[in-house]
């Protein structure tokens, strides 16, 4: 009965359109209150227990370097660095765009705004070059997912928190993911335009794109080469990531005037605001499934259902491509990986690779309806209908899924630059120091 | 006279949000370079970095209500009729004020509580914890103040500025620069 009311409480809050956050939290509410200890008083703690960590910190910290960074046009120095390059290869141009969408993608850390960044500018070039239109919406609507597997990304570090594993090691393993699926765009783009004219290199116009571009290029590598290194930690790198950002937009490219940084200040605050208070909220639920040892009881209650790894792999990717289809990624990680994530581990799925696995399930539901985002804003910049839109992608989204098969069965491509002994720990003894959750933190270290 | 209220609100919400992004960033920033310049860094400051995330992320959210920004499942959305949207728009914040003084509450038999307690901040010695965690009774009261008045005055509303409605705007700003 009470099960039946937490459904009903749901269904209804969703159906009034009410926000995450009110959602989240009458969840919350209802399951302490109703199928826990009889009170909720404690959310409120909870919640300010959830916050009271380091890795937190570090989504302020990369939302300002994005929207620092993003300010002025690295998106056209992105492209013209593309362009440079990639002249001379057949499909050039659309390669140049995916090349374009993937680096500025991870520095923005937004799939929307590289969409409208990047697919503004090359969306009518690539027309005007005589690409197919369907091949060239396709192709910019999806390339903006990109951002979300290539580090620093923020869904990440929300499955980092939800789980408990390591901000570093996630990030490190979705290098290869990220890569691979940038070498599947390019190859169907050198597919499709074959037979596009094709330019030559010019030394000059290489030379000038890189001096121009090489400052945003920089930063991915700056934030994983100090990771890699062990020079600091997730959360320092973001550090790093403002100050490089700063330092790059107001004295060396001076597209940043000092008067804007009060209003970058804000929307920064505001962006993370809408967050936040969802991440504290599931954060509370999370200690309720934690105390009332839920993903204990579905890991065996699976268990008796699923025997072999490779049925739960293709059941858990059937699933999160269709909650992909109607939830937004930091909703689908904040409400599933908690109770996932122990079931994959229980069939030998490192935590870490199903972190991948799950972010490019759900970077697959930016581009599929009802509610892929970026369709409709891609409608919306390009202009056209949504029903083409979504036409357009199809092709991606089978691209995509062979190369989420080959994440999801060959865990190398994540966990190679992993080092043994922390791919084979458990989440507990893999944290580092300061990222190990208190008692309301996650279900693995407990499980 | 409300709208008067509600920006002032707004404006000492941008100041307090904007002023905490900034210092935590300074803070984090002098951390990193101070040990990595061989000074040992700054013993607190990652300690301090935290307590402005939350002061200036949960003020965040406060404005993010004034924005109307705040993520929904927009998914039902469609299924209602037309001539209902109105009504629905004023349960939606009757809800979510509803939810704020609940929260609101609850947040400040928190901060008694633990003010009764006197529980202190491990790292920054002296600092009651109480006083970190008056943030979230605020923030609820203004949220529960401004849902309240976004459901009986629809003047006042914002535009509902869902993801997309938002960066398609700023798309429109922007697409003389293209």
């Amino acid at each position: 009965m009470e099960v039946f009311g937490l459904l009903a409480l749901f269904f209804v809050l969703i159906l009034l359109g009410q926000p995450l956050f009110v959602i989240m939290g009458s969840v919350t509410a209802y399951c302490f209150m109703f199928l826990g200890e009889g009170s909720f008083a404690g959310i409120v703690e909870d919640m300010y227990y959830a916050a009271d960590k380091e890795i937190p910190l570090a989504i302020p910290l990369f939302i300002l370097a994005g929207n620092l960074m993003t300010y002025g046009s690295i998106s056209k120095r992105l492209i013209e660095m593309g362009k440079a390059f990639t002249a001379p290869i057949p499909s050039g141009l659309a390669i140049a765009g995916v090349f374009a969408c993937a680096i500025f993608a991870a520095i923005s850390g937004s799939s929307p705004v590289t969409l409208i960044a990047i697919g503004g500018i090359m969306y009518p070039a690539l027309q005007k070059a005589g690409y197919e239109k369907k091949f060239s919406m396709g192709l910019l609507t999806s390339g903006g997912t990109l951002g979300i597997i290539i580090p620093p990304s923020i869904p990440m570090i929300i499955y980092a928190i939800m789980v408990g594993v390591s901000v570093t090691d996630l990030f490190l393993a979705g290098i290869g993911p990220g890569i691979l699926l940038v070498v599947l765009l390019i190859i169907y783009s050198m597919f499709k335009g074959w037979k596009m004219p094709r330019g030559k290199w010019d030394a000059k116009e290489i030379i000038t794109s890189l001096r121009r571009g090489i400052l945003a290029l920089l930063m991915p590598g700056i934030i994983l080469g100090g990771i890699y290194s062990g020079f600091f930690t997730a959360t320092e790198s973001a550090a790093i990531a403002v100050v490089y950002a700063l330092i790059v937009e107001l004295l060396i490219h001076r597209e940043l005037k000092i008067t804007k940084i009060p209003t970058i200040l804000v929307e920064s605050a505001e962006m993370l605001g809408s967050l936040l208070l969802i991440l504290l909220l599931a954060s509370s639920l999370n200690k309720f499934l934690t105390i009332e040892q839920i993903p204990q009881s579905m890991v065996e209650f699976m268990n008796g259902i699923i025997t072999s790894k490779i049925a739960f792999i293709i059941g858990v990717n059937i699933l999160l491509l269709i909650v992909g289809c109607f939830m937004d990624i930091m909703s689908a990680i904040l409400v599933l990986a908690p109770l996932l994530a122990p079931m994959a581990q229980s069939y030998g799925i490192n935590p870490i690779h199903f972190g991948i696995i799950m972010i490019v399930n759900l970077e697959i539901g930016y581009i599929t309806p009802p509610v892929g985002i970026n369709l409709f804003v891609a409608s919306g910049i390009f202009k056209e209908a949504l029903g083409d839109v979504i036409k357009s992608v199809i092709p991606i989204i089978g691209i995509f899924l062979v190369g989420l098969m080959l994440i999801s069965f060959i865990p190398e491509i994540s966990m190679f630059p992993i080092s043994d002994e922390a791919s084979m720990e458990t989440p507990a003894t893999e944290m580092e120091e300061e990222e190990v959750p208190d008692d309301g933190g996650s279900f693995l270290d407990k499980y | 006279m409300i709208k008067k209220i509600l920006d002032g609100i707004s404006f000492a919400e941008k100041l307090l949000g904007g002023t905490a992004f900034a210092v935590l960033t300074i803070l984090m920033a002098l951390d990193v370079f101070s040990r990595e310049l061989g000074t040992g860094g700054v013993a607190w400051a990652q300690k301090g970095a935290i307590i402005l995330m939350i002061w200036g992320g949960i003020i965040g959210a406060s404005l993010t209500s004034a924005k109307g920004g705040h993520l929904r499942p927009e998914i039902a959305d469609k299924l209602w009729p037309e001539s209902m949207k109105p009504f629905l728009k004023v349960i939606e914040h009757l809800i979510v004020t509803a939810f704020c003084v609940l929260m609101f509450y609850l947040s400040l038999k928190n901060v008694d509580t633990n003010r009764g307690m006197g529980d202190i901040h491990p790292v920054l010695d002296g600092l009651p914890i109480w006083t970190i965690m008056t943030i979230f009774t605020y923030v609820f009261a203004s949220m529960a103040f401004r849902h309240f008045i976004f459901a009986i005055m629809p003047n006042m509303r914002p535009d509902d500025y869902g993801e997309i409605s938002n960066v398609l705007d700023e798309f429109e700003k922007e697409e003389v620069g293209y």
